[in-house]
């Protein structure tokens, strides 16, 4: 179905996608890096939008550049916003649908079914300057899925979604899928592309890092160190207990945006760090006022993943 | 096709907005006012023959309507084609449809012409009435006594009863202003009747009658005819040359224009040098003297700067230069729009 044979795309002298090399078969997929990873870069060279400065690109056994017969077979949605806000969801659905070349009896229906599909029925004649970011983003969707495409090639689906939408579209999108679609999904969110698929990229820095399975994925995750950030009473001394018992790997003093003192410290120890933590809570007399890991996301794997890759870890 | 009527219809309720319409307005009622004022002066139309004053207007015309009105017209619409759809960032919505670059480009470039055609059409028919307004008449009453003969007798010549919705009574009334008009009393009675009334609506009537029946409105509306086809051109024309800067330059589009329209399409078309051919106005001008005649062949031929500023050749060729070129300036916006990566630079941008 996809097909990138060493791609590389430059932005001048910044790299975007870095000498990625994948084959993957019909089906879905989660693209799943952090922000300015290139997904969005690997995305637009998917559409045709961009072209490889080295290396080449299939998409559905076509070059995607400047290709009719191939952009009647694909739906995109992008992250950004970027549609008519002046008009109402329906009259931009309609429009699209029309572009992709269907009579004006045909483009209607479509544009109805699929906003209807996407919950958006009972706002799709207001303006869409009117609508909620969630609502905007159900109206993507809508044009995305109107023409019935081979491939949907979704960018940032879920983003502003409130958690009932997010679940209306997690089984809007779980249909498409059971239905033989093929999906490629880009989410810096692993929990939400894990609902929807088992199969994932993991990109970062324009590089391909991995690849595999969500099993495959947590259990990266699982032997990544994971950086934690701890505000106490007394950080060096709970510095020196962590680094004598060996639960962490690396500690360092930092401060906080308040400019409290806070410590810094990578583990792979997690679970008997949180089960030694209240013991010295009780018998050493700390005081713990905030435990945080760095971020809910990936970035910490996606940091390991980058070391591993520059022979770092 | 069912793509390009697409976007011809979206683009067009799109345009449909307060702050466009009144632009449209404003660019329609422009050439008018500027004739009403020409027309209003107290000197104006004296001691000229009909050949002259229809030069005079022949002229302004030309350069209020096919040169600024239509120009403007389709610089506001085809000269941001893409960088609006850039900045609102719907580019990608529309390039990811079949062969979806092509038919918005054709399709606001479309919109472009027809959006300025119109305005030129009521604009040209505005302005020919306006000029035919008798405001010396109108104001001085019975006194002016100036215009030429032949004006006066056009301006009076008598209605048949049924026309225009007239009265036998008016009918008579006018056949009896003719009379008077023949003998060497001018329009005085109707003048007189017009002032005496205070009705700027009697005033547009024998205007508009002017223009439709007059040998004076003959010229008039041969003038009209002119500037109609001229327009049509001019509008095609520039929509196409618009439409490439835009693509090429896509940041800077409209200023890019406004240096290419004063660099090129001013100075560059009145230098007496072979590139002067190269441009748009060049072709429109020489079409202007073709069609309209307002100075004549012969002088044309006389005057060394004339033969060299006006085209020798015939309409045809003219205006296969002008359709010509706008066929080449729209094939390189459609390549440019095809091959550049605007999405490319949205990235880099971020």
């Amino acid at each position: 179905m996809i097909e990138f044979r060493n791609v590389t795309r430059l932005y001048g002298k910044v790299l975007g996608v870095n000498d990625i090399s994948l084959s993957l078969p019909v089906g879905a997929y989660g693209l799943l890096g952090p922000n300015g990873a290139g997904k969005s870069t690997l995305l637009n060279l998917l559409i045709g939008q961009l072209k490889p400065t080295r290396g080449t690109v299939r998409v559905l056994g076509e070059n995607p550049r400047n290709n009719p017969r191939l952009m009647r077979r694909i739906g995109y949605c992008p992250s950004f916003e970027g549609m008519y806000s002046g008009v109402g969801g329906f009259e931009w659905v309609e429009f699209l649908l029309r572009m992709q070349g269907f009579s004006g009896a045909d483009a209607k229906r479509r544009a109805t079914e699929a906003l209807e599909r996407t919950g958006m029925t009972h706002a799709m004649h207001r303006p869409i300057s009117s609508y909620s970011r969630g609502m905007r983003q159900r109206t993507k969707l809508a044009q995305a899925i109107s023409h019935d495409p081979e491939l949907l090639i979704l960018d940032e689906p879920l983003s502003g979604l409130d958690p009932v939408g997010r679940a209306q579209m997690t089984e809007l999108l779980r249909e498409w899928i059971r239905m033989g679609r093929s999906v490629v999904i880009a989410s810096h969110v692993l929990h939400e592309v894990e609902a929807l698929t088992q199969s994932f990229l993991l990109i970062s820095g324009g590089r391909l890092l991995a690849s595999g399975t969500a099993e495959e994925v947590h259990e990266l995750l699982f032997n990544v160190p994971l950086e934690m950030h701890i505000r106490c009473n007394d950080v060096r001394r709970l510095a020196a207990m962590l680094l004598q018992d060996k639960l962490a790997d690396s500690a360092r003093i930092g401060h906080t945006d308040a400019g409290d003192e806070e410590l810094v410290l990578q583990t792979t120890k997690t679970g008997q760090l949180t089960s030694f933590l209240p013991q010295w809570i009780r018998d050493e007399g700390l005081q713990i006022f905030e435990m945080r890991t760095a971020d809910d996301s990936l970035q910490s794997l996606f940091n390991s993943l980058m070391k591993i890759h520059r022979g770092e870890l | 096709m069912s793509s390009l009527w697409a976007v011809f219809g979206y683009e067009w309720r799109r345009g449909m907005t307060p702050g466009r319409i009144g632009w449209w307005f404003v660019l329609t009622l422009f050439p008018a006012l500027i004739v009403l004022m020409i027309r209003w002066q107290p000197q104006f139309g004296r001691g000229m023959q009909p050949e002259e004053i229809n030069t005079v207007w022949s002229i302004v015309f030309y350069l209020l309507i096919p040169c600024v009105c239509c120009v403007l017209g389709v610089f506001l619409n085809a000269a941001p084609a893409i960088a609006a759809e850039l900045e609102q960032r719907s580019w990608v919505y529309l390039a990811t449809r079949p062969r979806g670059i092509l038919w918005l480009m054709l399709g606001k470039y479309l919109v472009a012409v027809v959006w300025a055609v119109i305005s030129a059409l009521l604009s040209i028919s505005i302005a020919a009435v306006v000029s035919q307004l008798d405001f010396q008449a109108y104001r001085n009453g019975a006194s002016t006594g100036s215009l030429p003969a032949s004006q006066t007798n056009d301006v009076l010549r008598p209605l048949e009863p049924g026309i225009d919705g007239k009265t036998e009574a008016e009918y008579r009334q006018s056949t009896a202003d003719a009379q008077l008009a023949s003998r060497g009393g001018v329009n005085q009675a109707g003048v007189e009747r017009s002032a005496a009334k205070g009705s700027i609506t009697d005033l547009l009537a024998n205007s508009v009658h002017h223009v439709l029946w007059s040998t004076q409105g003959a010229m008039i509306r041969r003038t009209w005819v002119t500037m109609v086809k001229l327009s049509v051109l001019s509008a095609i024309a520039y929509a196409s040359l618009f439409l490439m800067i835009g693509a090429m330059f896509p940041k800077r589009a409209m200023v890019f224009c406004v240096a290419y329209i004063a660099l090129v399409e001013v100075v560059l078309s009145l230098i007496p040098a072979v590139i002067n051919r190269m441009t748009f106005q060049y072709r429109l001008r020489s079409l202007m003297i073709n069609w309209a005649d307002p100075v004549g062949q012969d002088q044309m031929q006389g005057n060394m700067f004339f033969r060299y500023v006006f085209a020798d050749g015939g309409n045809t060729e003219q205006v296969t230069w002008m359709i010509g070129l706008a066929c080449l300036f729209l094939l390189v916006a459609l390549l440019v729009a095809q091959k550049r990566e605007f999405t490319a630079a949205a990235e880099s941008d971020l």
